[in-house]
């Protein structure tokens, strides 16, 4: 199933490892080289979607300078699932680069 | 000063969450403040507004779980018998003052035999005989609004929508199907025993039987009187005509204050025992929900609340039945809370 991008960057930012929310949302928005960008609201309903659908999981919480920070990781099956819509955007996209890099017939369509 | 403002903005946006998540309202509030701080000031809407959000799913996420949880069979069950008593009670209010009509006709028949029909079954627990009875009145009082049953225009029926009066027939279209439901629901087993049976009869029985010889000594049939206007500046004509032949009840003060009276104190007695008896919270909440827009109808027409004309009409009425709507709902969701163990 198709993934949208929000999720498929929230995702990505945890391939490397537990990391709280405003470190997942800024990971996805370097990640996506700014396309994604999650407020706090957003992302937590994203999260608590992915965590419904077996994808992610909490870690833990800690507080820190007063902030209580809540850790995600991510599970088997979220780890299978975004490596598997990379596989799909990059078969889509080898689509496209295999006919612009192909030499154009002369003469335009028959 | 940003630091402060951040901090006061999302708390008051963080309110938005139930009070039941307050720790994942904790969570999302922290991490908005410290997109906030590491990302400047204009993000500080943005990111309120989706804490508002998300607050709001969060409570919508809650209420249904609640809803899901309440005990909607025994709920249904539990509301036959005053459903079936209150519908009884108000045919008789409408059939008394017309008893002298002969004969009454397949529309009184239904109203009257169905409502009996569902009370006794209601008593006796009895599933077809609660449901069949309440079809039966469901159909008589939908069917002149379908054009059966009478000659006048549909658009000359009497309803909601009409200055000032309450048309019962109309008001008692969602309640007689919520009692069909009710009846569906009532459960399989043994009959009760006797005089259960005899004691829910007798509940059932007295206030139409009370309404019934209270009404008959003024019981005068009520002729149609029908104002035709010749002009603009013309008297109007004033013509009466056979009684009024639809099942409907002329605007009973009486009626009116022995209903709300009856919803009030259920809602009351329903609210505050809602943890011993979740099913009658939601019982009440159904009831009050069926009958929220008529309620809303007659509480702005009240003379004591003095309302204002506007208020009385367009759209204002059914904006207004969002209220006993609302408290019809928290009644079911405080039945969802808490399960009898």
């Amino acid at each position: 199933m198709e993934m949208r991008p929000a999720s498929y960057f929230v995702l990505a930012s945890l391939l490397d490892g537990p990391l709280h929310g405003y470190a997942i949302s800024a990971r996805a928005v370097e990640l996506s080289e700014g396309d994604v960008k999650l407020t706090a609201g957003t992302l937590y309903g994203a999260l608590d979607r992915m965590e419904n659908r077996g994808l992610v999981e909490i870690d833990s919480e800690e507080t820190v300078d007063g902030r209580l920070r809540r850790y995600y990781r991510l599970t088997t099956s979220g780890r299978e699932a975004v490596e598997r819509e990379a596989d799909r955007l990059a078969a889509a996209a080898r689509v496209v680069q295999v006919r612009a890099g192909a030499p154009k017939p002369a003469g335009g369509a028959a | 000063m940003t630091g402060r403002l951040a901090d006061a903005l999302t708390a008051v946006a963080a309110r938005a969450y139930p009070r039941s998540g307050c720790t994942d309202a904790r969570v999302v509030r922290d991490c908005a403040r410290e997109a906030i701080a590491a990302n400047g000031l204009h993000t500080l809407v943005r990111e309120s507004a989706s804490l508002v959000t998300a607050g709001l799913r969060a409570r919508v996420g809650v209420a249904a779980l609640e809803l899901s949880r309440a005990p909607w069979r025994a709920a249904l069950g539990a509301l036959t018998l005053p459903l079936a008593t209150a519908l009884l009670l108000v045919w008789t209010f409408g059939f008394v003052p017309r008893y002298d009509h002969w004969p009454l006709g397949e529309g009184w028949v239904l109203l009257l035999g169905g409502s009996l029909t569902a009370m006794v079954g209601a008593a006796l627990r009895s599933r077809w005989l609660t449901a069949g009875g309440a079809a039966a009145t469901f159909i008589a009082a939908a069917a002149p609004y379908l054009g059966f049953g009478t000659e006048m225009a549909l658009a000359q029926t009497p309803s909601f929508f009409h200055g000032w009066s309450v048309d019962f027939g109309a008001a008692s279209l969602l309640p007689a199907l919520l009692l069909v439901a009710g009846g569906l629901s009532l459960p399989r087993g043994p009959r009760p025993p006797v005089r259960a049976v005899l004691a829910r009869l007798a509940a059932g029985l007295i206030p139409a039987a009370i309404a019934a010889v209270a009404l008959l000594p003024y019981a005068t049939p009520k002729p149609t009187i029908a104002f035709l206007y010749a002009g603009p500046d013309s008297a109007p004509i004033v013509q009466e005509g056979p009684p009024y032949p639809m099942p409907w009840l002329p605007p009973s003060r009486g009626l009116l204050a022995i209903l709300g009276i009856a919803l009030a104190i259920a809602v009351i007695v329903t609210w505050r025992e809602f943890r011993a008896h979740p099913e009658r919270a939601l019982a009440t909440g159904l009831v009050l929900a069926s009958v929220a827009y008529p309620l809303t109808w007659v509480a702005t027409r009240t003379e004591a609340l003095n309302a204002p004309y506007w208020l009385l009409n367009g759209p204002y009425p059914l904006l207004l039945a969002a209220l006993p709507a609302l408290l019809a709902l928290a009644l079911m969701r405080r039945a969802g809370r808490k399960q009898p163990t």
